[in-house]
């Protein structure tokens, strides 16, 4: 079987290195991107399994790009990433299947994207 | 000599007296006329005709009697020869003496030796005694008799036909005198009561609070030249109720009380200036008459006596004989100790405010029509200051809710900025810890656990979960509270905070009082968070007490409205919140204290209000404070806290 291929959008280099390496060491292949567009190119170019995808971004933001990706890619999952809660309630991040609280303890965020490649993989 | 000497003065004086007919009319006339000229003053124009009298009949004394207004008494109004102090003092029934019943039968009664006429009634302190003979006649005007003149002599003496016509002829020659002179009067009477009132009006116009006004508008009915009733009550009508409430009662508790005011009434000047300084008089002494008239409350219906029919009929009732009249309210009356008053409407536009009863239970003197003419016309320009002094005190009203709204908005307005800060803050904070907790786990992670710096990224990991505890906490204050509802005892509750705090109280010498009330309904509550509340409220207690022995007084009682809702009170003997921080406490980060967040009060209050009750100080300086929370039985939708907002 394939690696999953993940793309993490986040604009903060340090976070993008954290989980890149994290989500490496459980057996992904990692891509980054810094900002929505790159985002969009990357997805495109790449054709990634999972998207982990921060809300609070310079230009696009977050919900934003998730709204135009749904647009005409209604499959892939992604996994909102905020420092806070507060987007939980914002009917617009429901488009995405998970919403995890950004932590040092990876744990949840780790096991969010587990669960979700293995529904998908079923 | 002396025999004919005597004999042609007689026939002289006779002589005279056809003489005057004939030729010195003209005399009297003209002076008739130069007394009507001279003044409009009833008083003078009375005097100078008794005079005039005497000098033109030779009597030895002349005196006038006038009508009172409701033609039943006969008053001296003027005299010479008797005792001038008897003016206005002796009265005389129609009918009654010899001037009364040439009042009653309008014609001229002479009588030669008056003392022993059966009819004559005697005044001691007038001097009369001294007369023997009397010549009575009636003053008329068109038909009817407005008073009675008459002459008196020493000796006994035989009226003639020519005597009588004499005076009879004056006396018809000056009754347009006197009756000018009584209109004249009238109309300076009216004059001045316009004057008053509108000195009244003034002054009421100089305040908007009700008592003030209510207390002035009584001070002019009992005190003053004008109404000057012995006692006044102010009624007004309660729309709600539909009853007729006592607001205010004024008048002297007893007649020793009543001389002393009146005797100091008599002193004053200027109406406006007093009435003003009356109404400054607020806080004067109660008395029975005002506590005995607060206490009523009268139904309005055409059964509740004469106050309440005042109301409906809009129509206004002296009561001369109240105990047999049948629509009065017996019960009222006994209580009021008196037998006969007037009621008013005080009516504005088309409503009828209130009433106004007055009576005169000291002097007993009678009220009369034309006293009630002028309360109605004094209670209209009462109403209209009472109808504005209400809508003033309905502004005031309204004018304080909006403040207090505008607080309420300035309040959430400050947790809003607050709340924004804290999460633009927090997220500024939170990737960088992220990233520091995050390549801390994954160097412990890959690290020998015998490797020295395990020990040191193990530090950076918790010191790290510590701050994002802490970065939660501050967002969790700035967000929405949700709480988990569920119906609970708040009596059980409070005892369950109490027992685990029991230690820290009786350690700091702190006695706890319980006064729970049984009779409470469960509330919809997520106990959890009202239970943090409580402790709150408890650990301030304690902290404010700290080094004092006090008392902690935590009570319960149901809130007296339709929703159930109770009310919780947490009291203290720490001597109060010191005014200046007053504004403060419920503010986030707000502390008087070395160690606490400021966290505390603004928490509690969120709490509250998203339970849709609220939380207030009562402040006692130098005593102490209580904490009250009302909650209601279910919460509605309002309170949903502060939304703060970022990523």
């Amino acid at each position: 079987m394939d690696k999953k291929k993940i793309l993490v959008v986040d604009d903060e280099e340090n976070i993008r290195k954290l989980y890149s390496e994290e989500l490496q060491d459980e057996g992904y292949e990692v891509i980054t991107a810094s900002n929505a567009e790159e985002a969009t190119i990357k997805t495109k170019e790449s054709n990634p399994d999972l998207i982990t995808l921060d809300i609070k971004m310079p230009g696009v933001d977050g919900i934003e790009f998730l709204r135009k990706l749904r647009e005409h890619d209604k499959n892939i999952p992604i996994v909102m990433c905020s420092a806070y809660s507060d987007y939980k309630q914002d009917f617009r991040v429901w488009a995405s299947e998970a919403y995890v609280i950004k932590s040092a303890d990876t744990d949840e965020l780790k096991s969010t994207i587990k669960e979700i490649l293995k529904k998908r993989s079923v | 000599m002396r025999a004919v000497k005597s004999k042609s003065h007689r026939r002289g004086r006779i002589v005279d007296i056809q003489k005057v007919s004939e030729e010195n009319w003209l005399e009297i006339l003209s002076e008739v006329s130069r007394i009507a000229s001279l003044t409009l003053e009833s008083e003078t124009r009375l005097n100078l005709i008794v005079e005039l009298i005497v000098k033109q009949t030779g009597a030895d004394a002349c005196s006038i009697l006038l009508m009172d207004e409701d033609r039943k008494n006969l008053v001296l109004r003027a005299t010479k020869g008797l005792n001038p102090m008897s003016i206005n003092k002796i009265i005389l029934k129609v009918g009654e003496g010899i001037t009364g019943l040439t009042a009653k039968e309008m014609k001229v009664i002479a009588s030669r030796n008056a003392p022993t006429d059966p009819r004559f009634v005697y005044f001691p302190d007038s001097g009369e005694d001294k007369f023997k003979s009397v010549l009575s006649v009636p003053i008329i005007d068109i038909d009817r008799c407005i008073g009675v003149i008459y002459t008196q002599t020493l000796s006994e003496k035989d009226y003639t036909e020519n005597d009588i016509k004499f005076l009879t002829t004056i006396a018809n020659n000056i009754s347009w005198i006197i009756k000018n002179a009584i209109l004249y009067e009238k109309a300076v009477y009216s004059l001045r009561e316009l004057t008053i009132l509108y000195e009244i009006s003034m002054a009421m116009q100089t305040t908007t609070n009700l008592d003030r006004l209510l207390r002035m508008i009584l001070s002019c009915i009992t005190v003053g030249d004008v109404f000057g009733f012995n006692r006044a009550a102010l009624f007004l009508v309660n729309e709600k109720a539909n009853t007729l409430q006592g607001m205010m009662g004024l008048g002297p508790d007893s007649g020793e009380e009543a001389r002393e005011i009146w005797s100091m009434a008599t002193q004053i000047t200027n109406i406006f200036q007093w009435l003003i300084s009356q109404s400054d008089m607020l806080e004067k002494k109660e008395s029975n008459f005002d506590r005995f008239i607060k206490s009523i409350r009268i139904p309005i219906n055409k059964d509740s006596g004469i106050l309440s029919i005042t109301i409906l009929e809009k129509k206004s009732f002296n009561i001369k004989n109240a105990r047999n009249d049948p629509r009065v309210n017996i019960e009222l009356l006994d209580r009021a100790g008196i037998n006969s008053f007037a009621t008013v409407p005080i009516i504005t536009k088309d409503k009828v405010l209130g009433a106004i009863m007055v009576d005169n239970i000291y002097t007993n003197r009678p009220i009369k029509d034309e006293d009630l003419q002028s309360l109605i016309r004094f209670a209209t320009h009462a109403g209209w200051a009472i109808e504005n002094a209400m809508l003033f005190s309905q502004l005031r009203e309204a004018n304080k809710e909006i403040l207090i709204a505008e607080q309420q908005l300035i309040q959430s307005e400050r947790l809003t900025a607050l709340g924004q800060l804290a999460a633009e803050l927090a997220h500024e904070i939170k990737n960088p810890l992220v990233t520091i907790g995050g390549f801390a786990r994954r160097l412990s992670e890959k690290s020998d656990s015998s490797h020295e710096g395990k020990k040191y990224t193990d530090i950076i990991i918790s010191e790290v979960e510590r701050l994002e505890k802490l970065l939660k906490d501050i967002l969790h204050y700035s967000r929405d509270i949700k709480p988990a509802f569920f119906d609970y005892n708040i009596n059980t509750l409070i005892e369950e905070v109490l027992s685990s705090y029991e230690r820290i109280f009786s350690d700091s010498g702190i006695v706890v009082k319980r006064e729970l009330s049984a009779n409470i309904y469960p509330l919809h509550i997520d106990a959890s968070q009202i239970k943090q509340v409580i402790i709150n409220l408890l650990y301030n207690a304690v902290e404010c007490m700290t080094g004092k022995t006090g008392v902690i007084t935590i009570k319960t009682e149901p809130l007296d409205r339709e929703d159930e809702g109770i009310a919780i009170s947490i009291s203290d003997t720490g001597g109060g919140i010191p005014p200046e921080i007053l504004d403060n406490i419920f503010n986030p980060f707000f502390t008087t204290k070395k160690q606490g967040t400021g966290l505390g009060l603004s928490l509690s209050r969120k709490i509250i209000e998203s339970h849709g009750g609220t939380i207030n100080i009562n402040n006692r300086i130098g005593e102490g404070a209580t904490f009250i929370i009302n909650l209601p039985a279910k919460q509605d939708s309002r309170g949903q806290g502060v939304k703060g907002s970022g990523d």
